[in-house]
């Protein structure tokens, strides 16, 4: 039971940590952004060509996932959203989906279509509590997005840069009329929810393995902790996500396996018509 | 008035040429194969113009309803033995009902909110269809699937398929169409440009809504229906997410809320798909590329291009109902 919920734990940390990226660039736009899940893949497959293809050590290898990241997030900014910045979010919604569909098949011409594993730091060592089993790899997951979950509270709170990124999401006009650069906050809010991605990348790559479509698959998991936090809620998406991660375990153990991502989305369809604010979030039906 | 003459004319004109295409390509079972899955795409690209056509939403959820009409349709015909157009009919009205269903929920929100529940829909579907082996027979699919008859008339070749495609694409339009005259239709297109305002002008939003929403479905298992019997074999594999982007993608590329661009759209992306079929996986990187540039240099789609070229060339035409069908903010 302990192994199962720590599992779930983790895996609900990981489903976090993408919808936490997922959101940032949704309240800097205002479009949900369907190519997350991909730029999570390839924050895991850029680990990927650096520790496998390049035999480089686990570190240099989250450095340069992290510094190619950047520069993705860049790049998806200047080529899906600035030029279309001021057309309607169904637009910026259809760009993200193309940017998806382009890199996912990229993914498969680079790295073929096989479940490729990537290493953890932890290695494949586990720890014993009574008669659980529980990978380290589990606990690191754990650490890091506690770690990054309570770092973001100061971030936006506290430094000068993160509350003008806050000031941009809440109100860009406002912040417009402030003095705060728009453009570059929200090309900076890209390249955050990219290096966010890679982080992910780097936790799921050694429990899930790394396939063209793990993108999609994820993206429709931080879709629900996303409606299940509030979108309004960073804290909200934590404890969404973990509950999706704990709810998805027990489920698939104790009720049925085939049917769990049936009963994750019919929490979900549920919650969007029965508990529109989210757990913690804005009002749904307010949000044109 | 006269615009109107030429639109009639228009589609008189397509229609021609709709009824003699497959004569020129009697011989090429390939090409008529491509016109047929085409004409299939056509059917389902309507059934989304007339959530986001009319009333702005993105459904990604119309693989679901395809999905139900091609099983349904498939179950009924082979199992409980009915006629297929009465199977096709049944299928159809299942699948409304259950966008009924989901249109429920989904009046209540807006926006990207509508995006997720749908795109959770057609997951469900999948999934139910992935996994209900008993009934579905899961990834193995269903097979042999009987082509359909209509007394001594067996639609078995493929210029006939054709003809019986072209026969529910003009269905479809006509229906479109006296939507579009009807009183639902111009509440619907003010719905889309204002709900306050059209609420307060004594529009009810929730049952126009749910209109549509079952015409959307009706349609969409239509076409999956028609895809079903023509295919002669079904597994969950196609009815994906992916297919239901492809749909908005269609419809986008064509133009949303005009009648031509499902025709378009449709006929253009799996023309375009098999085209780029020799370059393999690179096809696909093309493609998302492509619906990137669409989105950035043509946002009303091809048909809005040529509306986009024809107000310039003629100035005295222009504000003839562009502004009312281009996508609302929402």
């Amino acid at each position: 039971m302990i192994q199962e919920i720590i599992s779930g734990l983790a895996m609900g940390c990981v489903y976090a940590l993408v919808s936490f990226g997922f959101v940032l660039t949704y309240n800097a736009v205002r479009a949900v952004n369907f190519a997350h899940g991909e730029l999570v893949l390839f924050g895991g497959y850029f680990g990927l060509i650096a520790s496998s293809w390049l035999g480089l050590s686990l570190w240099i290898a989250l450095l340069f996932s992290l510094a190619a990241m950047a520069g993705l997030g860049l790049v998806y900014n200047q080529v899906a959203y600035y030029p279309i910045r001021q057309r309607t979010s169904t637009t910026i919604i259809i760009a993200s989906i193309g940017m998806s569909i382009l890199l996912r098949n990229s993914a498969l011409a680079i790295f073929g279509p096989d479940p490729l594993r990537l290493e953890s730091f932890m290695g494949d060592g586990i720890i014993h509590i009574g008669t659980a089993v529980i990978p380290r790899h589990h606990l690191l997951i754990l650490a890091v997005t506690l770690t990054l979950f309570a770092g973001q509270s100061f971030f936006f709170n506290r430094t000068a840069i993160g509350r003008k990124l806050e000031a941009t999401a809440q109100d860009q006009e406002m912040a417009r009329l402030m003095g705060i650069n728009v453009n570059r906050m929200i090309t900076l809010t890209f390249v955050l929810s990219a290096l966010l991605a890679s982080v992910a990348g780097f936790l799921l790559g050694p429990i899930w393995f790394l396939d063209p479509d793990v993108g999609m698959v994820i993206i429709l998991k931080a879709f629900i902790v996303v409606v299940l936090g509030g979108f309004g809620s960073i804290p909200g998406i934590l404890a969404a996500g973990l509950f999706l991660g704990v709810v998805e375990v027990l489920v698939a153990s104790h009720l049925t396996s085939e049917y769990r991502d049936v009963i994750s989305f019919l929490i979900f369809i549920a919650v969007l018509t029965i508990l529109p604010r989210g757990f913690f979030g804005e009002k749904i039906a307010q949000n044109g | 008035m006269k615009e109107g003459n030429h639109n009639i004319l228009a589609g008189l004109f397509s229609l021609g040429v709709a009824l003699v295409l497959p004569v020129f390509f009697i011989d090429s079972r390939y090409t008529l194969n491509i016109l047929n899955l085409a004409g299939i795409f056509v059917i389902l690209t309507y059934s989304l113009n007339f959530v986001h056509g009319y009333l702005g939403l993105i459904s990604i959820g119309q693989a679901g309803f395809f999905a139900i009409g091609a099983y349904i349709t498939a179950g009924l015909t082979m199992a409980v033995g009915l006629n297929y157009f009465l199977s096709l009919f049944l299928a159809a009205i299942a699948s409304s009902i259950a966008g009924a269903l989901i249109g429920f929920p989904a009046t209540r929100i807006r926006g990207h909110y509508f995006v997720l529940i749908t795109l959770g829909f057609g997951e469900i579907v999948r999934l139910i269809i992935l996994n209900w082996k008993e009934v579905t027979n899961g990834t193995n699919g269903v097979n042999n699937i009987p082509p359909p008859t209509l007394g001594p008339w067996v639609f078995d070749s493929r210029v006939s398929y054709y003809y019986l495609i072209l026969f529910f694409i003009v269905f479809t339009l006509l229906v479109t169409l006296s939507l579009r005259r009807s009183k639902y239709g111009r509440s619907m297109l003010a719905l889309k440009v204002s709900e306050q305002a059209a609420t307060l002008m004594g529009v009810n939003p929730t049952v126009n809504k749910l209109i549509n929403f079952c015409l959307s479905s009706f349609f969409a298992g239509l076409a999956g229906g028609l895809y079903a019997s023509y295919i002669g074999s079904i597994s969950p594999e196609p009815f994906g997410v992916n297919l239901s982007i492809d749909v908005l993608t269609m419809l986008l590329v064509g133009g949303s809320g005009t009648i031509a661009g499902p025709v378009i759209g449709a006929s253009f992306l799996v023309v375009l798909k098999e085209w780029l079929r020799f370059m393999k996986e690179y096809y696909m990187i093309l493609y998302g590329a492509g619906i990137v540039l669409v989105m950035i240099f043509m946002p009303d789609g091809i048909a809005g291009l040529t509306r986009y070229l024809s107000v310039r060339s003629h100035p005295a035409a222009s504000e003839t109902g562009g502004s009312t069908e281009r996508t609302s903010r929402h």
